[in-house]
């Protein structure tokens, strides 16, 4: 008898713990307000906003680090500059080199796009600046680090998202995937972004015919 | 001062595959029509093909408590038909009989929708999919099975003259797509219905047991800021809001409803292939492997494989890991090929209301469906090692890239909970104001009309009392018919 291995036999299955019910249905959007809907679990908030209170969690003020700060001039509608740099911090990281370049460079702004995305969405507006709050500053027991997330350097940064997304805590993972398809969609539907994957733009004809060729098969 | 009000025969909320055809049913009956829709209404001009633009005019989303599954919807003019993938399947024969047998329905047949799945295949141009709209993403999904012998075919689609921009779930820019938006709306309005735009419905007008209309907010078209209140009175109510909003509706009009809500989960599986694949052109979705199917006389564990659109943002939110890998990953753009698993779930969820009125959605897949998403992903992984693909991401958080059958099955056995999974979506959602044959056990009764109160009908996907195992829109569209139809007859006959 063959190993039992995913997708031959099958495969078992954890049940995660059971959350109370709670998820506003309402704005225009997909992954991303579904992702961010996420986060708004009153649980996580009143964790944060507990947090907020006690004095462990500021309030989403404060200088960003220069780097990361929103260009001068950019009138941000939700996001606090230490969000705006928080959001910029950990696209940088999720997208890796090459399309870290074009955020360095301001050729793109993920954190931005990512401010005018939400502004259309306010139920979820301070979800998304408490999630942002927690991965800058850290909430014990959710990201146990000594500094903001955005002084970090890249390896420790790194260890964070390794954190989030292997962690056993569905709320860590939240977090993680609520920013990670607000990041993919701020990037990757940017056109400087689509170039540089190889993608012509809508409407190629050149890439309509290659992508129906077929022939003789693989 | 009092709230304006208008006054029609009928009131339909959606404009969706559940409303649209009621609403052209009726007014082609020659009742005065009013077509409710909470979103804007866009045209094929406004459809540019850019994706944050897009989605966010033409579509909502929300997630489950209890797993966090991500649900989408449309929210314009045509619902979901403008941002779906333009398959067309007829209702599975199984499907109908196990309604029948589990759920009282014994006149829901296939000979009794036959003549509504007739008009509705002709309506919307579904025609079987031929060569020149199958894309490669599509032909290595299918040179894949056939390497192992698994069963699959092209899917029909509803289009007329589709050109391959790949952009059908985004509203399609060459007007192709036959979507409600593009039939039965302008159907509708031909025979007479008005349709109202940014009009939010609130709750049913019930007066001594008996619809009399409904209440809407409207909406700020540039805002979509409450603008005022309307009242659109109407003997005949027909609600086809959607999955969320057509019990919520319910709900706040003093009814029960919301139980029994069930799904098709899906996941994709990403390959890459040596030879370009250009997967973000071409039909988004064209071929099904129906192997692991269990309607339309298949007996398999209850998933299909159908090819899907590579478009880079949900490409690279649906891959594993993050920075580099990631990176890697989608600077094969060009080459990736993708295919989403739809499961025919066995869980049941439920729409409850939140304390300000809105929707909200409790779901969670089972520990056997979840067990079945892991067989579906693991079999797409052989089924891409056979057609050639040099890599193969599973759908699994932090997991490293697959090369080999060696090292498919090499995986050690895991259990999965829904986040372990890197993106769990719902692509259809059915129930919660369901028909049924027992008063006790259903919110509708086989005509779809609203038990207790007269004049009140659901005619979406709401009414059906659970998943059908293949994309559904034909199913809702005939359904919708057949409750027009009923609706109308019913309404005249309590009247005379």
């Amino acid at each position: 008898m063959s190993r039992p291995s995913i997708g031959v036999n099958g495969i078992g299955h954890r049940c995660e713990p059971r959350e109370a019910p709670g998820v506003n249905a309402a704005g225009p959007t997909r992954e991303v307000e579904a992702a961010l809907a996420r986060l708004d679990r009153r649980g996580f908030l009143r964790l944060a906003g507990t947090a907020t209170a006690a004095g462990l969690l500021p309030a989403g003020c404060g200088a960003a680090p220069a780097a990361l700060a929103p260009p001068p001039g950019l009138r941000l509608a939700v996001l606090s500059p230490r969000a705006y740099a928080t959001f910029q911090a950990f696209a940088l990281r999720l997208v890796g080199p090459a399309c870290s370049a074009l955020v360095t460079s301001r050729a793109i702004d993920p954190a931005a796009a990512a401010d005018a995305w939400v502004a259309r969405l306010p139920g979820l507006a301070s979800a998304l600046g408490q999630g942002l709050a927690v991965l800058e500053w850290a909430v014990w027991p959710l990201l146990p680090k000594l500094a903001p997330f955005t002084a970090l350097d890249a390896r420790a940064q790194d260890r964070v998202l390794e954190d989030l997304l292997r962690s056993r805590m569905a709320i860590k993972r939240d977090l993680y995937r609520g920013l990670k398809s607000l990041a993919t969609l701020t990037v990757y539907a940017q056109p400087a972004v689509r170039s540089r994957l190889g993608h012509p733009g809508p409407f190629s004809a050149e890439g309509i015919a290659a992508a129906m060729r077929w022939g003789d098969g693989p | 001062m009092s709230e304006p009000r208008l006054r029609a025969d009928a009131v339909v909320v959606g404009s969706g595959a559940g409303g649209a055809p009621a609403a052209a049913a009726l007014a082609e009956a020659g009742l005065e029509v009013v077509l409710l829709e909470a979103g804007a209404r866009w045209e094929t001009r406004d459809f540019d093909g850019e994706e944050a633009r897009m989605l966010a005019r033409l579509m909502k989303a929300t997630t489950a408590s209890g797993s966090g599954m991500e649900l989408y919807a449309g929210a314009c003019v045509g619902g979901s038909t403008v941002v779906n993938d333009a398959l067309c399947w007829a209702p599975p024969p199984e499907v109908l009989a196990r309604w029948r047998a589990e759920h009282g329905l014994v006149g829901l047949t296939e000979s009794t929708l036959a003549p509504h799945v007739e008009r509705v295949w002709a309506e919307i141009g579904a025609a079987p999919t031929g060569p020149a709209n199958l894309s490669r993403n599509a032909r290595l999904l299918e040179a894949g099975a056939r390497r192992l012998g698994w069963a699959g075919a092209a899917m029909a689609r509803n289009v007329r003259g589709c050109v391959n921009l790949g952009l059908c779930n985004l509203g399609c820019p060459s007007g192709a797509k036959q979507s409600a938006l593009l039939t039965w709306v302008p159907r509708a309005e031909r025979a007479g219905a008005r349709v109202l735009a940014h009009a939010r419905a609130l709750r049913v007008a019930i007066e001594a047991g008996r619809a009399r209309g409904v209440e809407v907010l409207r909406l700020d078209p540039a805002s979509g800021e409450p603008a005022g209140p309307l009242r659109v009175e109407a003997p005949l109510v027909v609600l086809a809001a959607g999955i969320l909003e057509t019990p919520a509706l319910l709900l706040r009009s003093g009814i029960a409803a919301g139980e029994g809500l069930q799904l098709h989960s899906s996941v994709s599986v990403t390959a890459r292939f040596a030879e370009p694949v250009y997967g973000f052109f071409g039909p988004t979705m064209a071929y099904a492997v129906t192997e692991f199917s269990d309607v339309h006389g298949r007996h398999g564990p209850g998933f299909m494989l159908e090819n899907v659109s590579v478009a880079a943002p949900v490409t690279a939110n649906a891959l594993p890991r993050f920075g580099a890998d990631l990176e890697r990953a989608m600077g094969a753009l060009p080459h990736l090929a993708r295919t989403v698993v739809v499961l025919r779930d066995e869980a049941r969820g439920r729409v409850t209301l939140a304390r300000d009125g809105s929707a909200r959605i409790a779901y969670a897949p089972t520990p056997g469906d979840l067990g079945r998403i892991g067989d579906a992903i693991g079999r797409l992984a052989r089924l891409y090692l056979a057609a050639g693909a040099e890599e193969v991401w599973l759908p699994l958080e932090a997991s490293a890239p697959i090369r080999s059958e060696a090292e498919l099955a090499a995986l050690a056995p895991r259990a999965l909970g829904p986040r372990d999974l890197t993106l769990l979506y719902a692509v259809h959602l059915f129930g919660g104001a369901a028909m049924g044959g027992d008063p006790a056990h259903s919110v509708c009764d086989e005509a779809g009309a609203v038990r207790g109160v007269a004049g009140l009908y659901v005619s979406d996907a709401s009414s059906l009392p659970g998943n059908t195992g293949v994309n559904p829109q034909v199913t809702i569209m005939a359904n919708a018919l057949r409750i027009a139809e009923r609706a109308r007859t019913g309404e005249r006959a309590r009247a005379a």
